[in-house]
């Protein structure tokens, strides 16, 4: 999962635009969902599909 | 680094960087005094430090744009959420950061008087100890 930093603030040392993985926020001890809510970080949607295996119903 | 005029520290609260709007820091750290006299011929007490307790002050100046003061700390109310403090915007050998996991027990959405500005000052316990780096 990752992030694009949509705040007028600096977040974990990146600026607005820049992305973030959710790895790099754990790691910086964030609390993602608090900095969803004040509009900080928004996710990309760049999550990752589970993969569909052989003979399972699509 | 000599005597330091803080023009320049830097605070960031759930990695976010507040500190253009954060006018007072005060980091404090203390540990219980444990008694631990006992007969003996010298007559004078005896002690051992216990836990520790340490807290952060902040004062900051409220702003409710997008993404600023209001919005940062709010949903983070009731919660434990890393901070990291520093003297200096750049952590060298001689300008420590201090990292911890503070207890937001307390915010004041709205303080101030007429003709003032608005302003939250705010101590919150820390949980666990604090961790000081240099670059």
């Amino acid at each position: 999962m990752s992030y694009i930093i949509t705040s007028e603030l600096e977040v974990c040392n990146k600026v607005k635009g820049d992305s973030i993985t959710e790895k790099e926020l754990l790691n910086a001890g964030a609390n993602i969902e608090a900095l969803i809510a004040g509009n900080h970080i928004k996710a990309t949607g760049g999550t990752t599909k589970p993969a569909i295996q052989e003979g399972a119903e699509k | 680094m000599a005597r330091i005029v803080l023009t320049d520290a830097k605070c960031t609260i759930n990695g976010v960087n507040l500190s253009d709007h954060i006018a007072s820091i005060t980091l404090s750290t203390s540990a219980d005094v444990v008694e631990t006299t006992g007969f003996s011929s010298t007559a004078a007490r005896t002690r051992v430090a216990g836990l520790q307790d340490n807290s952060v002050t902040l004062e900051f100046h409220q702003d409710f744009a997008t993404s600023n003061v209001e919005q940062t700390i709010y949903p983070l109310i009731g919660t434990a959420t890393t901070i990291v403090v520093s003297p200096t915007s750049t952590v060298s050998a001689t300008s420590p950061s201090y990292s911890f996991s503070a207890l937001i027990s307390e915010w004041q959405p709205l303080s101030g008087a007429v003709g003032e500005l608005a302003t939250a000052s705010v101590t919150w316990p820390i949980s666990g100890a604090i961790t000081k780096a240099v670059a």
